[in-house]
């Protein structure tokens, strides 16, 4: 069954208290529950707006501005006018065309490691959960080197010896996924891992490999649709992450050096000495994206732990220190009282 | 016991694969490390062609087997000898680097005992007092110092306290007036190099801090013996302090591998806005000299850091948590 999903442009029509259970209103709204939960929390909803509006931008890039990224065009060390919305830069670009272009590259960077991170977390942490034994032993020991290393000052040595400062805008941004998903998979796949493991052991995928249904199918059909929200959450706190890496990178000047990126709009801020001079423009609007790009993704990320089933929320990994430490952010925390406790009685 | 022996033996594996993947980059990842020094330094390698002999065991690959490099770098490694800067030709790397490492140690050491004492208060308070203040501003907090980056907290820190409000000097680690040492004048001038880019590290550390302190003390906080000691009677602060908090603290321990992580990575960034002359500032500034040796003993010099702490936390907790290590 094809539920008809709402598209949720308008919040305010769904972040309506529940449906009266009236046949007219039962019939008028078909939405499901989880969608209804996911854009009913108003968080969630700024997420998804801001989000949106980012990649509308991204998208729309050449539509929404005149000029090209590097044209030197207006007048220079120009504050925001009307002309100009994000003011323009000492050689006279035009700072909002560059972030508009910086935009496609970031979101392309961070999706595409994403998604890359996470099917590589989903192919060795399920591999290590599923089959267990001395594979897992291996795995799970490849985790945790990988969680003990430093990432940035590992992604910064990768990245002095890879010549990936080149002009072509796709080969810098597929050089860089590989980079960030190659130094970023481990914790991904160590909660996946986690997830299978007890998955593993439930009662129902036990009773799928007594029946003797193939592995493949246990794996897609029993196991995998119990983890669609921890994937999600994968996918989207790896785009995060790896969004606040490459704009790291470029900011340091070791990273896309020959794009426009909100990193290299940032470097090129500190390097032409802006903080001194008074310019805030220069590196608040860039910034800025970058930091409304990371808070739409958390607030969506939070969105779906509030849809999925809590218990998928807390897996308890107790072989070592990064296990138990994790997974502590973007819990709603419960709402349940500790026993025997009047909140809030000793003022 | 066995305990003990495993984590030693999983760091000893981790630090192997650090220093091997060290040694692997420049060996398998294209650019040639030497050639950007025979270009720099074309004009002195004329008049000396001697100049390269001590830097060929570690950057020459063509002409030695894999293995013999191999050996000879875990040799330079064991002595600790990383050979001769490129960029400040020829101080030996041990040199720079050993100027270097006081000034992320102070700057780390200070801003995480700050971080861990603030955020583990604020954890307590907020976990106390369910849906309190402190509490309700929590979630838009971390949720903050998660998605703004650290060096953009710390460029506006730098824009608006420092250029701004002048309140605190805005590059270097000490007044150029002052002697290195320990008189009053110089770590006074220290501290205030250090303020701006302690307040960013604070900012983008504190809410791993209290978020873990939180969801901790609140399964705590559910146990009976919260509410036996209240029963009995004992004051809400005791409670609170003494019973729940203490016990809350321990798994604080654990969130140490990550937080730490997430300092390091902070550090090299914040301490590049600052100019602050740590280990991260020298790093960026040696990948962009192209000057391979500083670089690999930075490298080396931060991973050897976090195995450390990371193992020190292990040991802590078998220490504090005698069920850990029976596990």
């Amino acid at each position: 069954m094809q539920p008809r999903i709402q598209t949720p442009v308008d919040p305010t029509a769904t972040a309506e208290p529940p449906v009266p259970s009236t046949a007219a209103g039962r019939a008028r709204r078909h939405v499901p529950q989880w969608l209804r939960l996911f854009v009913g929390t108003p968080l969630t909803v700024v997420g998804i707006v801001a989000f949106g509006v980012i990649a509308l931008a991204a998208v729309l890039g050449p539509i929404l501005t005149p000029y090209q990224p590097l044209d030197m065009i207006g007048p220079l060390h120009s504050p925001p006018t009307g002309a100009h919305l994000f003011g323009t830069n000492d050689v006279g670009q035009d700072l909002f065309t560059q972030a508009v272009y910086g935009a496609r590259y970031s979101l392309a960077v961070g999706l595409g490691s994403g998604v890359a991170i996470t099917v590589l977390a989903t192919i060795l942490g399920m591999t290590a959960g599923y089959v267990g034994r001395w594979v897992d032993d291996v795995l799970s020991m490849i985790m945790n080197v990988f969680l003990v290393m430093p990432q940035l000052p590992l992604l910064v040595v990768i990245a002095a010896y890879i010549p990936f400062k080149g002009g072509d805008p796709t080969g810098a941004a597929v050089v860089m996924i590989a980079v960030i998903t190659i130094t970023g998979w481990a914790w991904g796949a160590r909660v996946i891992r986690s997830q299978t493991l007890t998955l593993r052991n439930r009662d129902f995928v036990q009773a799928a490999m007594v029946a003797g249904e193939p592995t493949w199918r246990i794996i897609f059909q029993e196991v995998m649709p119990n983890m669609i929200s921890l994937l999600a959450n994968t996918v989207i706190m790896s785009s995060m992450g790896a969004i606040l890496a490459e704009a790291a990178l470029d900011y340091l000047g070791i990273g896309s050096i020959n794009q426009v990126t909100w990193g290299t709009m940032l470097n090129k801020a500190q390097a032409n000495s802006t903080l001194f001079s008074g310019e805030w423009w220069c590196f608040v609007f860039p910034g800025l994206a970058i930091a409304v790009t990371a808070m739409s993704l958390i607030l969506m990320n939070y969105g779906i732990d509030l849809v999925s089933n809590p218990r998928l929320r807390i897996i308890k990994d107790r072989s070592s220190i990064a296990g138990r430490a994790r997974l502590i952010p973007f819990m709603p925390g419960g709402h349940h009282r500790p026993r025997g406790l009047k909140r809030g009685s000793e003022s | 016991m066995s305990y003990l022996i495993r984590r030693l033996g999983f760091y000893l594996v981790a630090f192997w694969v650090a220093i091997t993947v060290n040694f692997l980059l420049p060996r398998f990842l294209p650019g040639n490390p030497i050639d950007y020094f025979m270009l720099r330094y074309q004009n002195q390698l004329a008049a000396n062609p001697h100049l390269l002999d001590s830097l060929r065991p570690a950057f020459d690959f063509k002409h030695q087997s894999l293995l013999v490099q191999y050996a000879e770098y875990l040799k330079n490694l064991a002595h600790l000898d990383f050979g001769v800067s490129y960029s400040q030709f020829p101080t030996p790397v041990n040199q720079i680097v050993g100027q270097a490492l006081p000034w992320s140690l102070f700057l780390a050491g200070l801003s995480t005992l700050l971080a861990f004492t603030i955020g583990t208060f604020l954890g307590i308070v907020a976990a106390w007092r369910r849906g309190g203040t402190v509490d309700v501003a929590v979630t838009p907090f971390t949720m903050f110092t998660q998605s703004f980056p650290a060096f953009f907290v710390a460029m506006l820190i730098l824009y608006f306290i420092g250029v701004k409000g002048g309140w605190f000097p805005i590059n270097h680690s000490y007044g150029e007036g002052t002697q290195p040492g320990p008189n009053l004048p110089f770590i006074a001038s220290a501290l205030r190099h250090a303020a701006m880019p302690v307040i960013a590290l604070l900012l983008s550390s504190v809410g791993g801090w209290l978020l873990g302190m939180r969801s901790v003390m609140i399964n705590t906080l559910s146990e009976d013996y919260i509410a036996m000691a209240q029963a009995k009677g004992l004051s809400n602060r005791r409670v609170m302090l003494l019973y729940a908090a203490r016990n809350a603290l321990l798994p604080q321990v654990t969130s140490f591998a990550i937080v730490l992580g997430y300092a390091i990575t902070s550090l090299v960034l914040i301490e590049n806005v600052f100019a602050y002359p740590g280990l991260g500032y020298l790093m960026v500034t040696s990948v962009q000299a192209t000057d391979y040796p500083l670089m690999q003993a930075i490298f080396f010099l931060l991973t050897v850091g976090m195995l450390t702490a990371n193992l020190i936390a292990d040991l802590l907790y078998a220490v504090l948590d005698p069920r850990a290590a029976r596990a």
